[in-house]
């Protein structure tokens, strides 16, 4: 394969150019209800060719390896129709390395009918309570070998290995359908999937209790988040932003966004780090090449860095942090969050709630969203807090808040830590779902607008 | 002989039925970034699924790798092991719907069309206010799929798409207003300029913020922002929820369930609709479906598997690429026009919200028809008028409640993907703030 991909390298000129081919294989296994709705093992190769010429890109996908070197020709034509002008690169090193991935089991040991006992087991505890009207239990693992080079001489081999479950209860009382969801998912390995019993017990309970929860009442609500919910607030309400891709050609958009301006409090800290071992948006170097590393987005209060490709770095006149990411080969790199979490402090779950006499404890995440401006996240079990103490469970909450706001509305931050990856993902311009993983401490959020009737 | 008829030909030596999927497709997009043309994407990608049934169970199995046939047979029989007991023979006959999905003209559209139109939609913007940000992509491709099974099935299909769309960010001292617009089609399209004005026309609207209170309030989504209104229904009609017992709207066929103003189809036989198909992912011919009719809900959409579990037909909703088994799915969603303009349904309120984009839609309890969203793009409507941008407001509600307080159905439907849907005008839903 490197030999191909170095041949082909030299197939045409161009300003720059990289090539990745990316082969792999993996298992996904559902259950849904008492069926078993797929199992399956597949495979796949392609790879993709993006040239730089005069400022121009061309970008070509395919899945005929064999023809490498025609692609090269094509994506140079392309970004030849197009360019007038320069588009600098921010400088990396020139690299060869081969990346294996660590895992503590392999996926790729375990007999498929071993995956299949497992998602049943789980399916099983799910479908035993008698107000659980179906299930749905995912597993999915895949193993792939990127090979990434450059015209720049570097040639890179990463092997990623991705394990993980969802599992879902839907309850049903008439037409009232309630669901609860859980899902592991990241680099670990296989022994990250297995032991989730507790977890199966745990949502189905939560989908049975939801049947007679009260639908929140819209308004403005104190809000505390749990570590995963955080994660999702950090995520949406400012790493999104933070992605130099959006603001880089914006001007009036880079005054409001200038380093160094305030944008929290100053125990207030968000870094994205796609070095950590283990976790969903780790890797060792971006689909560039560039390796990748701990980058503070907010420290103290203060706007420190952003979120940069090769391209958004040279224009800004910063330097490259390793978060171009592509999602797989039939799309270019895009500037994307890795490992995104807001630091710990030192205020205990119990001060917190005790400090809040009227407010919604909010748990785990259904999912978020941004436009850059405003955000929506939701939490995947609440309860209204009184008098500091934990009250009756609530259901339909969904929060909202302003990304130039928000933050400076978090008036309390846990001592306590959690990453968590997923099954899901982060979806930017079509390429969903990108794995990340999100975290942070427990937060209180005054002045939350949360939707209701 | 193929690579696909060779796989059938391996797969029917050891399983006592079987099915190929093969699909390739080539598209080419430009699309220009800050204002600025950036890209040429070009993406050649084919694969094959393979399903069988062995032993009475269902095998599957896919791959982009194509020089190993062996292996996806032999994965493919690994997976029948534990499958599901096929309820369904795969179908015999070579029929499917005459349903126009290929246009020559998309294939000779040329690139350089697409970079000049480009250009002077983002010079149009440009000409309203040097600060807009615009993004544009104009796309098309070209598709194949053959579909062949052990019962002589084979048909093969060309298919065309074409898009163009444009999004402009409007940067300010506190905050932006992002808006999108766009076409899709299997024919050429050409709306680029007017969805750029469409665009314009929002923004110069969203320059006035304005504030609005808490409350019940009169609101129009318009046919963008109406698939959030959608979801809940084309959730409650699949088959497959339906089998499962998890849909709403079980056991209520025949029952009135919305306002007897509201007819929905799902239909997959409009001539260069974006989802259109002559025959489904498994080879049943395409048909349209009603789903609710004068606000009686009519049917459910099948595939054959889900079908033969709850001993009816497949309706030809069986989507799938050629990565996955078909499931049960919608094509194109068709909600028939009524009888108020949008400018009349403006007109009609004193005080209340225009929709028009929303933000976080599907992170409610959806399949129950719960909705709760941030209004994206909102434009406070007083006394008849649009008087500027409603912002950090949530709306909320029950789709299935609101289907029944309908104030008036628009009588100008337009495409939104793959909805033909009008604007829908509702006497009172929640607005939080």
């Amino acid at each position: 394969m490197e030999e191909l991909i170095k041949r082909a390298l030299r197939a045409a000129k161009a300003d720059y150019l990289e090539i990745r081919v990316q082969e792999g294989s993996g298992t996904t296994i559902n259950y849904t209800g008492k069926e078993l709705e797929a199992i399956s093992e597949s495979d796949s190769i392609g790879g993709c060719v993006r040239a730089l010429v005069k400022g121009g890109w061309g970008f070509v996908a395919f899945n005929d390896i064999e023809n490498l070197s025609d692609h090269v020709l094509a994506a140079v034509e392309q970004a030849t129709m197009l360019g007038n002008s320069t588009r600098p690169l921010a400088p990396i090193p020139v690299t060869t390395e081969y990346v294996k991935a660590r895992v503590d089991i392999d996926p790729r040991g375990v007999p498929l009918s071993e995956k299949h006992s497992l998602c049943q087991k789980y399916n099983n505890i799910i479908l035993s309570s008698k107000l659980i009207q179906t299930s749905s239990v995912s597993y999915m693992d895949s193993r792939g070998v990127t090979y990434f080079a450059n015209s720049e001489g570097s040639f890179i081999a990463q092997e990623t290995i991705f394990c993980g479950v969802s599992l879902l209860a839907i309850a049903k009382e008439g037409a009232n359908v309630q669901r609860a969801f859980e899902s592991v998912g990241d680099l670990r390995g296989y022994q990250n999937v297995l032991g989730l019993e507790a977890k199966c017990e745990e949502i189905t309970h939560r989908a049975v209790d939801l049947l007679h929860a009260k639908p929140v009442e819209g308004g403005l609500y104190t809000v505390i988040a749990d570590p995963i919910l955080c994660g999702v607030f950090a995520h949406e309400a400012f790493g999104h932003l933070s992605e130099a891709d959006f603001t880089y050609e914006n001007k009036k958009l880079l005054e409001v966004m200038q380093l160094g301006k305030r944008f929290g409090r100053d125990e207030l800290s968000i870094v994205d780090d796609g070095t950590m071992s283990g976790e969903a948006g780790t890797n060792k170097y971006d689909s560039e090449g560039t390796p990748t590393q701990k980058t503070y987005l907010i420290k103290n209060g203060i706007l420190t860095s952003r979120l940069h490709s090769r391209e958004t770095a040279a224009k800004m006149g910063e330097r490259p942090t390793g978060n171009a990411r592509a999602l797989g080969y039939t799309n270019e790199p895009i500037v994307r969050m890795s490992n995104t979490f807001m630091e710990p402090r030192d205020w205990t779950l119990e001060r917190m709630l005790e400090d809040t006499p009227d407010g919604i404890y909010c748990k785990e995440a259904l999912g978020g969203q941004t436009n850059m401006e405003m955000f929506t996240f939701s939490p995947a079990e609440a309860f209204r807090i009184r008098n500091g103490k934990l009250a009756e469970r609530l259901r339909d909450v969904v929060l909202t808040g302003n990304v130039f706001e928000t933050l400076m509305n978090i008036d309390a931050i846990g001592n306590d830590f959690k990453l968590h990856g997923g099954l899901g993902g982060c979806g930017k311009a079509g390429q969903f779902p990108l794995r990340v993983s999100d975290g942070g401490p427990h937060i209180r959020i005054r002045n939350i607008v949360v939707g209701g009737r | 002989m193929r690579v696909e008829e060779k796989i059938l030909e391996l797969a029917l030596k050891v399983a006592e039925a079987a099915e190929v999927i093969y699909e390739e497709g080539e598209s080419r997009s430009v699309s220009f970034e800050h204002n600025k043309l950036k890209y040429i994407h070009n993406k050649s990608i084919r694969g094959m699924g393979l399903r069988i049934i062995k032993g009475g169970r269902i095998g599957f199995s896919s791959t982009t790798d194509l020089r190993a046939p062996e292996r996806l047979v032999e994965k493919a029989v690994r997976s029948a092991q534990f499958g599901q007991e096929a309820k369904f023979e795969f179908p015999s006959l070579n029929t499917f719907s005459e349903v126009k999905i290929f246009d020559k003209n998309v294939v000779d559209f040329p690139t350089e069309k697409a970079i000049s139109l480009g250009k002077e939609a983002i010079n149009k913007a440009l000409s309203v206010c040097p600060d807009y940000q615009c993004t544009v992509e104009v796309g098309k491709g070209i598709g194949m799929r053959r579909l062949l099974n052990s019962k002589g099935l084979d048909i093969s299909k060309n298919s065309t798409f074409h898009s163009m769309g444009i999004d402009i960010v409007h940067a300010k001292e506190k905050g932006l207003v992002w808006v999108g617009e766009g076409e899709n089609s299997r024919k050429t399209v050409d709306g680029l300029m007017r969805s750029t004005e469409k665009i314009l026309e929002k923004l110069r609207l969203a320059e006035r913020e304005v504030k609005v209170n808490s409350g019940l309030l009169p609101i129009i989504f318009t046919p963008k922002a109406v698939g959030l209104l959608l979801s809940p229904l084309e959730m409650g009609c699949n088959g497959k929820l339906v089998q499962k017992g998890a849909s709403p709207l079980i056991g209520r066929l025949g029952e009135k369930i919305a306002d007897e103003r509201l007819t929905i189809y799902d239909d997959p036989t409009i001539d260069f609709a974006p989802g259109s198909y002559p025959l489904d992912g498994e080879g049943v011919k395409a048909r349209c479906t009603p789903l609710l009719e004068r606000g009686v809900l009519k049917n459910y959409l099948f595939d054959l598997q889900t079908a033969g579990m709850m001993s009816t037909r497949s309706t030809g909703n069986g989507i799938r690429g050629f990565s996955s088994q078909p499931a049960p799915s919608c094509s194109n969603i068709i909600v028939v026009p009524g009888d108020m303009k949008l400018e009349d349904m403006i007109k009609d309120i004193k005080h209340g919200i225009l929709v028009d984009q929303v933000l976080g839609g599907g992170q409610s309890n959806t399949l129950a028809g719960e909705f709760s969203v941030n209004i994206d793009l909102g434009f406070l409507i007083e006394k008849g008028e649009l008087i500027g941008r409603v912002k950090d407001r949530m709306i909320a509600g029950n789709v299935f409640e609101a289907f029944n307080k309908l104030a008036a159905i628009g009588s100008q439907p337009e495409w939104y993907g793959d909805n033909y849907v009008p604007a829908l005008y509702f006497s009172g839903l929640s607005v939080v703030g």
